[in-house]
């Protein structure tokens, strides 16, 4: 009887050292699978696993608190679908966020496209109207397909915003005479899951862009933020520069630096859009997250 | 309200779909498990990234938190913990942080203060945890404080340590030991 008592009381001692050995997360693979096993059959494991969980949790408290970033709550704000308010808008620059914003578009260039949401960004590829290529980047990990028919479902509000076409594109001239011009470069920047979106019409002649905003004002999914678009160059390593904020609602013409008009397109082809504190960033870089970036294509409207 | 009975009133709101507890919750925690992945993964930026996603997570799993899986703060840091050992074993080995001999001693230098946002409760509980692991000798003690602030395998603990993998082993199970009885008799 004793004997069967002490295995009893041996049996549970060593499933408290197992359990302790499974939160630490030093038992090896074959371990921790057989544990994982009992875990799931005996509830008295699962107690124990809760017991050292507290007692390593509040070994855990004792480093002394580190405040976070501000620029994590926004991430997971839109990872969650949280909505923010004035006060979440991100009160400091530069410092930690901004290198890790500027990190972050680096990385998204590499790649194409990221969002941090999962929300989709399209870059229309160079004359091909049809060949489209979506990427969804979540949790740090990259996919990238083709999606030749994707292009067709930013229909939401497809109609809502007419691309730059000679009758409704801005005119070159102020008399009658005055004739419709065409886009040299265009671009769309969009979120499938919240219809919000801008497309982009660049003019040389003009030495300016327009800027559309086409479906919800965005402030319905980030309260009172602001949103700046940045001209990001082919080279990663140079700075992006600063277009102005994004309009809300209708259309804004930004004028081209003047610095990176002859190079732009050859060198500078994408766009960024970045979360920033009210009235744009105050370093002259991104400071808050990267939330869509795209690739502009050579404009090819359609003919009159 | 104590803290952990308003903890567990944000976890429940929160899973109802209140943003501002979880907010709240956030805010009060958040500094805590920061500071813990910071501690296991070195570098800022892998912190941030294991600290955003443990925050979903805690978002879309606050439902299933309940009282016989521990005290709320216990369950957030362990699922902030459990990332961290998650990326950590990912990680590989050629980009990893180079061991740093200090460590352990800024570990236990920095575990000596506790922020302001620790409040009397919690430490109470931590001078019961620390008078336990006092109780250890230093070898056992620091096998310990290697698993859980850096998530050292037993491998990686032999390695650190300079002696047989057998034997850090059997430190750790004979610190373990020690700390368990201990804390039972403070209870």
């Amino acid at each position: 009887m004793n004997s069967r008592l002490d295995d009893k009381d041996m049996h549970k001692k060593d499933n408290n050292l197992s359990a302790a050995e499974y939160v630490l997360g030093i038992l090896d693979a074959d371990e921790r699978a057989r544990f994982q096993q009992a875990l799931q059959d005996d509830a008295a494991v699962r107690d124990e696993v809760v017991y050292w969980e507290d007692q390593l949790a509040e070994v855990g408290l004792k480093l002394s608190p580190v405040t976070p970033p501000d620029t994590i709550w926004q991430q997971i704000q839109m990872q969650t679908g949280i909505r923010g308010t004035a006060d979440e808008v991100p009160k400091e620059t530069g410092g930690a966020g901004a290198t890790r914003a500027w990190r972050l578009w680096a990385v998204a260039a590499s790649l194409v496209a990221v969002s941090a949401l999962s929300l989709l960004v399209v870059t229309q590829r160079e004359n091909t109207a049809d060949s489209t290529v979506v990427a969804s980047v979540t949790a740090g990990e990259a996919t990238i397909g083709q999606a030749a028919a994707q292009d067709d479902s930013f229909n939401p509000f497809e109609e809502a915003l007419v691309w730059s076409s000679p009758k409704l594109g801005p005119k070159l001239g102020a008399n009658s005479n005055a004739t419709y011009i065409s886009p040299d470069f265009v671009g769309k920047i969009q979120d499938y899951a919240s219809s919000i979106g801008w497309k982009v019409a660049g003019y040389n002649a003009l030495g300016a862009m327009e800027v559309s905003a086409a479906g919800k004002p965005y402030t319905q999914l980030w309260e009172r933020a602001t949103l700046e678009l940045w001209l990001l160059p082919i080279n990663s390593y140079e700075e992006p520069i600063s277009l102005g904020l994004l309009p809300e609602n209708g259309a804004r013409r930004i004028p081209i630096p003047a610095h990176v008009a002859s190079e732009f397109y050859t060198d500078y082809n994408k766009l960024a859009v970045s979360v920033e504190p009210p009235g744009g960033s105050l370093t002259g870089e991104p400071t808050g997250d990267i939330l869509f970036i795209t690739t502009l294509s050579r404009g090819t409207h359609p003919n009159p | 309200m104590n803290q952990s009975e308003q903890l567990v009133e944000w976890l429940k709101a929160s899973a109802a779909g209140d943003e501002r507890a979880f907010k709240k919750l956030y805010q009060v925690t958040s500094p805590h498990l920061f500071a813990l992945l910071l501690r296991i993964l070195r570098t800022q930026e892998s912190a941030e990234d294991a600290l955003q996603d443990v925050y979903v997570k805690i978002w879309q799993k606050a439902k299933t938190y309940e009282l016989k899986r521990g005290s709320p703060i216990s369950w957030l840091m362990s699922i902030a913990r459990y990332r961290a050992l998650d990326l950590l074993r990912r990680r590989d080995p050629e980009t990893s942080m180079p061991d740093d001999p200090e460590m352990v001693a800024i570990i236990l230098s920095d575990t000596e203060s506790a922020g302001p946002q620790v409040n009397s409760e919690t430490m109470q509980s931590l001078s019961k945890v620390n008078r336990c692991m006092q109780c250890l000798t230093p070898d056992q003690r620091r096998s310990l404080m290697l698993a859980y602030y850096e998530g050292l395998t037993h491998q990686e603990m032999s390695d650190r340590m300079e002696l047989p993998l057998g034997t850090v082993k059997s430190l750790v199970r004979r610190g373990l030991i020690s700390l368990r009885d201990c804390l039972a008799e403070d209870e």
